[in-house]
């Protein structure tokens, strides 16, 4: 019994990722009756249906990656910094991944080499974070990768600015300017799973890391006194969220707050041990990446940018978890 | 020698070197007109190229390849009004440009900004309007100013009788235009990207908001638009093979339609002279060949060989 | 459970830009089960032998052998907002170097160790949530359950009330009870005196000594510089 009331929430959310799926599934501007839709799924329907599954697909795809990757990697960050504002941008990569797209845009490059040089772009921002905070050997070296993390973002963020200014502002700049806003809608389906890959990746080290966070959290000294080796765990722990922020900001852009207000919902729901916790966090994220999708194209043809959606739902409903909880303990 | 022929000669020579530098640097001293941003720049490189002083963005090196040598040695100044990058007022005005050209928007937010910026840098501000329709009296317009009718007036009459021409044409197909790379971005009904398409008769199938805009893939298959019509070859090359574009919901292949971006844009890229181009081919396109020809010596400058051509993919 | 063996153990901060500081040198011996309590006054440099022999900072000079040991923070120092029994079986920690997670035994030896320090019913509340004294009581269990030879405690009995103050003796002298060695630093005189040895760590000196003659009173007054009857802490008789 107690076991079955463990397990509802997550039942709970599983359900609600469900409907969320058939929602961006079954509704959009090719409409499609839900048998055509479904015989569509099976491979015979109707060519209008099958059209609308192979552009909605990737696009559940890219939203479920994203959502899921931003939050559980928030989720990990605010685990290791022990602290609930921590966010995935926390080391600058989403800046490096936009600076890595900007200027691949800049170079006439194709949405694949766009893609990539964003993932290389977050990562080498990451990696400088890292790298920089290293150089410093001070205690658990939180306040070292947070300032470091601040350093390279501005860095990235100078950057793109001069690309701004750089780009040619008829064919360019625009498009630079909508891919820094997010989209779901730009990757194929190949691309989307070029992205699942290092998403999984970072999940499944983040997950296997599990009680191993918990351990960290507890401070560097506490870690080492347990038996574990606190600063190879934390790098491994940091790339693999760097990791999963990098592929997430390459595959759709910059979506911020997800990364925030994910962690928080799911804290609430499962508390605070991380082999709860991250699960619980990316399924949140998903569940929320869904939402904004479901609205970002709901109101007439033109696309609202997902980034935009989600900094607008996302902050006050952050704002509105942080009051409820403050006022509850 | 006497004093007073030593004298004499020494004035000649002075008198011959002093016009040597004049005729030496009149071409340059020529160079006074600054045009405020791209559209601008357009016209006066139509009109009086030899006294445009800068491109405010200066084109790429395949539009550099495709215009006259001159355009190459023009520097980039930078705009001062629209995107892109902003001009150095005090460069501007170290310049000493007798005139500043803005050719486009002329409401009164337009009105104001130029009231302003002619207030600062003390050059005489000619705000010219950049409609379609009215690109003939814009035309004689900056003749008047830049003193060059000989050239304004017959270009305006060309464009004049391209623009009649354009206002015949029979109903087009339903189109979709794909602007940028992914081709996602497209201007609505109404905007002034597609004006030139849409005054011919096309038919925009993009509706329900305004001016530019992103839209999705699922969103054009649902407009179900009979031509794409794009600037970007790289998007052509791109969706060349791709069914989610290509393919119409009754079963036809899509048309695709390459319009020429060299050096500028014939329906979109900048909103200015360029799209007399883009007129003239959708007015007639069979026929167009040789108005296309001599407009675009006209406009810019070039040998007829070099001229390219709209392309329909398969 | 093997014992602990000092041979010229120096421990002490490297000096950096001037300032460090070295302890003397420290030749010990220290049988299994035995409780060393260790006194000295602020700043004497407990904390950093404690952390010295638990492996945390690296001797200055000489040798540490020791079986496998763990380190107690001083109370409050600890935060984590899972379960008191997650905290408790995070002990485990060093048995589960590759697996994916704490196995269900180590949760039962997290429960049954909470049970016997007589806090099994805290086990599912959050460790945040949790008086100081019953904090300690968790990570003493933790203690029992990580099983390590050698358990450092850096003031376990600060800022506790009586009856969690006994209690954490207790569980003290439960630990030492099943073979290992435990070394835990303190003010509470009364503790120290009830100690098998006690280190002293003067400005200058360090000895080991048994307890009757470590809190001597004047012993204690040349150590402290104060007069002390009672305890100075709390001011019971000393022995």
């Amino acid at each position: 019994m107690n076991r079955l009331k463990a397990a509802l929430p997550t039942l709970g959310l599983a359900m609600l990722a469900f409907a969320g799926v058939v929602a961006v599934l079954a509704t959009g501007p090719l409409a499609s009756s839900p048998d055509a839709l479904l015989a569509a799924l099976f491979g015979h329907g109707p060519p209008d249906a099958e059209l609308a599954l192979a552009l909605r697909g990737p696009r559940l795809l890219a939203a479920l990656t994203c959502g899921a990757a931003l939050a559980g990697a928030g989720a990990g960050f605010q685990i290791l910094f022990r602290n609930p504002l921590a966010a995935p941008d926390l080391l600058g990569v989403s800046s490096g991944a936009g600076l890595g797209a900007a200027l691949a845009l800049l170079l006439g490059a194709g949405t694949a080499l766009v893609q990539s040089s964003a993932f290389v772009g977050g990562l080498a921002a990451g990696g400088l974070a890292l790298g920089c905070a290293a150089l410093t050997r001070s205690g658990d070296g939180r306040l070292a990768l947070i300032l470091c993390g601040v350093v390279a973002g501005a860095l990235a963020s100078a950057g793109l600015g001069l690309v701004v200014i750089v780009a040619e502002p008829y064919s360019q700049l625009p498009t630079i300017t909508y891919w820094l806003l997010g989209s779901f809608t730009r990757a194929t389906l190949a691309e989307g799973l070029f992205a699942l890959a290092p998403v999984c990746l970072g999940a499944a080290i983040l997950l296997w890391l599990g009680f191993r966070l918990d351990v960290l959290s507890l401070g560097d000294e506490q870690a080492r006194s347990l038996g574990l080796p606190a600063r190879p765990l934390r790098l491994t722990a940091l790339a693999a969220a760097a990791l999963m922020t990098s592929a997430a900001v390459a595959l759709t852009g910059i979506v911020g707050w997800i990364g925030l207000l994910a962690p928080h919902a799911a804290r609430l729901i499962v508390g605070e041990r991380a082999g709860r916790l991250i699960p619980a966090s990316m399924a949140i994220g998903a569940l929320f990446a869904l939402v904004i999708d479901r609205l970002s194209t709901g109101f007439g043809p033109a696309e609202i940018p997902v980034g935009l959606l989600s900094a607008a739902i996302g902050a006050p409903a952050f704002l509105f978890l942080f009051i409820a909880t403050s006022r509850r303990s | 020698m006497t004093t007073t022929r030593r004298s004499a000669l020494i004035s000649m020579g002075g008198a011959i070197a002093v016009a040597a530098c004049t005729r030496a640097s009149s071409p340059t001293d020529n160079r006074n007109v600054v045009a405020a941003g791209s559209p601008a720049a357009l016209l006066v490189w139509a009109v009086a190229r030899e006294r445009l002083a800068g491109w405010p963005r200066k084109p790429g090196p395949a539009s550099l390849a495709a215009l006259p040598a001159l355009a190459a040695e023009l520097p980039e100044l930078g705009t001062l009004t629209g995107g892109g990058r902003p001009a150095g007022l005090e460069a501007i005005a170290a310049l000493k440009p007798r005139l500043i050209i803005d050719y486009g928007g002329v409401d009164a937010g337009y009105q104001a900004l130029a009231r302003r910026l002619e207030d600062r840098l003390g050059v005489d501000w000619s705000l010219i309007d950049g409609a379609l329709t009215r690109i003939p009296e814009a035309i004689r317009q900056a003749g008047g100013l830049l003193e060059s009718e000989r050239t304004a007036g017959p270009l305006a009459e060309e464009a004049a009788e391209v623009l009649e021409h354009w206002r015949l044409t029979p109903p087009g197909p339903g189109f979709y235009y794909a602007r940028g790379a992914d081709g996602l971005e497209t201007g609505f009904r109404g905007a002034l990207a597609t004006e030139v398409l849409e005054g011919a008769g096309w038919t925009n199938v993009a509706e329900g908001s305004r001016d530019i805009g992103r839209v999705t893939r699922e969103q054009v298959a649902a407009w179900d638009p009979e031509v794409l019509v794009t600037l970007d070859h790289r998007f052509a090359q791109s969706v060349r093979h791709d069914p989610v574009w290509r393919w119409r919901r009754n079963g036809d292949r899509r048309r695709l339609l390459l319009l020429p971006d060299l050096p500028f844009g014939w329906v979109d890229r900048p909103p200015s002279l360029n799209r007399l181009l883009g007129c003239a081919w959708i007015a007639d396109p069979k026929t167009a060949t040789l108005t296309i020809a001599a407009l675009s010596r006209r406009l810019y400058g070039m040998a007829p060989a070099e001229i390219p051509q709209p392309r329909w993919i398969q | 459970m093997s014992g602990l063996r000092l041979e010229g153990l120096v421990a002490g901060h490297p000096a950096r830009n001037g300032k460090g500081f070295r302890l003397p040198a420290l030749d010990q011996s220290v049988p299994p089960g035995a409780i060393v309590a260790l006194i000295g006054p602020n700043g004497a440099g407990k904390t950093t032998l404690l952390k010295t022999l638990a492996g945390l900072l690296p001797p200055l000079a000489g040798s540490i052998t020791a079986p496998r040991a763990a380190y107690l923070p001083p109370p409050g120092a600890v935060e984590a907002g899972f379960s008191a029994l997650h905290v408790t079986a995070l002990g485990r920690s060093h048995l589960r170097r590759w697996s994916s997670g704490l196995a269900p035994a180590d949760l039962d030896a997290a429960r049954s160790a909470l049970e016997r320090l007589g806090v099994g019913d805290l086990a599912d509340r959050p460790f945040d949530r949790l008086s100081s004294g019953q904090q300690q009581l968790v990570l003493i269990a933790r203690l029992f359950v990580q099983d390590a030879g050698l358990c450092l405690l850096d003031e376990p009995l600060a800022m506790l009330d009586p009856a969690h103050a006994q209690a954490v003796e207790a569980a003290i002298r439960a630990l030492a009870g099943e073979g290992r060695i435990v070394i835990a630093s303190t003010h509470h005189l009364p503790f120290a005196a009830r100690a098998d040895r006690v280190l002293t760590l003067g400005t200058d000196r360090v000895d080991m000594a048994s307890p009757a003659l470590a809190v001597a009173p004047d012993r204690i007054r040349a150590l402290f510089g104060v007069q002390a009857d009672g305890c100075p802490c709390c001011g019971r008789p000393l022995s």
